[in-house]
């Protein structure tokens, strides 16, 4: 699977202002019952919601600082590295390796048991940034440090997806 | 197992409890019944994701021990006994290798075979620590009352001998996120 841009399947190319496009219609899989979801929403704040807006159209977003050129995530209103408010959209690859990783085997928190045992990671995308994730679709036993993946979105509710991992 | 690699004897106990300090001016002290312990240091830092470039293996300890000792004019060859945050036994080992006391990676090594008992080369935790004998969320302050009591000498049959200088550090906040470290070096009077 190498090479497959799965977060850009739509066909769309990525765009350096995302937040300009009209709503892409997405992908063909059924939205979930929003109550059958019991895990924590993410809090969608003004600085994050494009990244949100693109996760719903399966697009991972990165920030690329313009005044200095630092690559940050998880998004932010300023560059971190420079303080410039002077930050860009980028697309992300998607591609990235485990860079480290747990799994969880016992869990009190609400929701997660019936995800047990799962893998928690974080990820070095291409970019050269960490996204902590899960990694989805393989085994447990199977997931290594150094093991390539790439993005994969989990349709919460309309309009909510959530990047996971999986192999490729 | 409970997240990997971590079993149930690597997490800490979890109960409630509290604890108090006294600080006086050195003036003050002179007249105190209680031999008082000097602080000879100390220094805080965080460590948090670094916008998405963050080195995993070291901790905030990398920055605020090596600041703590530099204030007590000490190295970590001058210590007797530690008391180390440990909610994790991955915490210890972390703590140990950025504040010092052996090079990164080796803190495994580091704490086998004794070296860290009642006995070794440098006790840890003598008070059975959070891993045994209490966490209640915030164990930081027990980590300085145990260090105290062992530079008073009032410890009993986990007396540390000769004790005369110690180290605290206390780790807040999430070990693989955003954290605090803070670095006490004590000293008997």
């Amino acid at each position: 699977m190498t090479g497959d841009r799965q977060n850009v399947e739509r066909g769309s190319a990525p765009t350096p202002n995302p937040t300009d496009r009209p709503n892409v219609e997405r992908g063909s899989a059924p939205t979930p019952n929003p109550t059958d979801y019991t895990k924590p929403l993410p809090e969608i704040s003004a600085e994050s919601k494009p990244f949100w807006d693109a996760c719903a159209r399966h697009e991972l977003l990165v920030q690329t600082c313009r005044a200095c050129g630092s690559v940050q995530y998880y998004p932010r209103g300023v560059c971190a590295t420079c303080w410039s408010p002077d930050v860009a959209w980028t697309p992300s690859s998607g591609r990235g390796r485990v860079y480290t990783f747990t799994v969880t085997h016992r869990t009190q928190a609400r929701g997660f048991r019936d995800d047990l045992p799962y893998v928690l990671a974080w990820i070095e995308l291409e970019e050269g940034v960490q996204v902590m994730s899960n990694i989805v679709g393989v085994d447990p036993v199977k997931v290594a440090i150094g093991m390539p993946v790439k993005v994969t979105f989990e349709d919460v509710k309309d309009g909510l997806s959530i990047p996971k991992f999986t192999g490729r | 197992m409970i997240s990997a690699p971590l079993h149930l004897l690597d997490c800490c106990v979890i109960t409630d409890g509290g604890g108090a300090l006294v600080v006086v001016h050195p003036d003050l002290a002179r007249d105190l019944r209680t031999p008082p312990v000097r602080l000879l240091g100390s220094a805080e830092a965080i460590a948090h994701t670094s916008a998405g470039r963050r080195d995993f293996l070291v901790s905030a300890a990398a920055e605020s021990g090596p600041r703590a000792f530099a204030e007590a004019g000490l190295s970590p060859r001058d210590v007797q006994m530690a008391m180390i945050y440990d909610s994790f036994t991955i915490t210890v080992l972390v703590t140990l290798e950025d504040l010092g006391f052996c090079k990164k990676g080796q803190g495994g090594g580091f704490v086998s075979g004794g070296r860290i008992a009642l006995g070794g080369e440098l006790p840890i935790n003598t008070d059975g620590g959070g891993l045994s004998s209490n966490h209640p969320g915030m164990r930081g302050i027990f980590l300085v009352v145990e260090a105290v009591k062992q530079l008073r000498g009032e410890c009993g049959e986990r007396q540390v001998p000769n004790c005369r200088v110690a180290l605290v550090h206390g780790t807040g906040g999430a070990l693989g996120n955003r954290h605090s470290g803070a670095t006490l070096i004590l000293g008997r009077t």
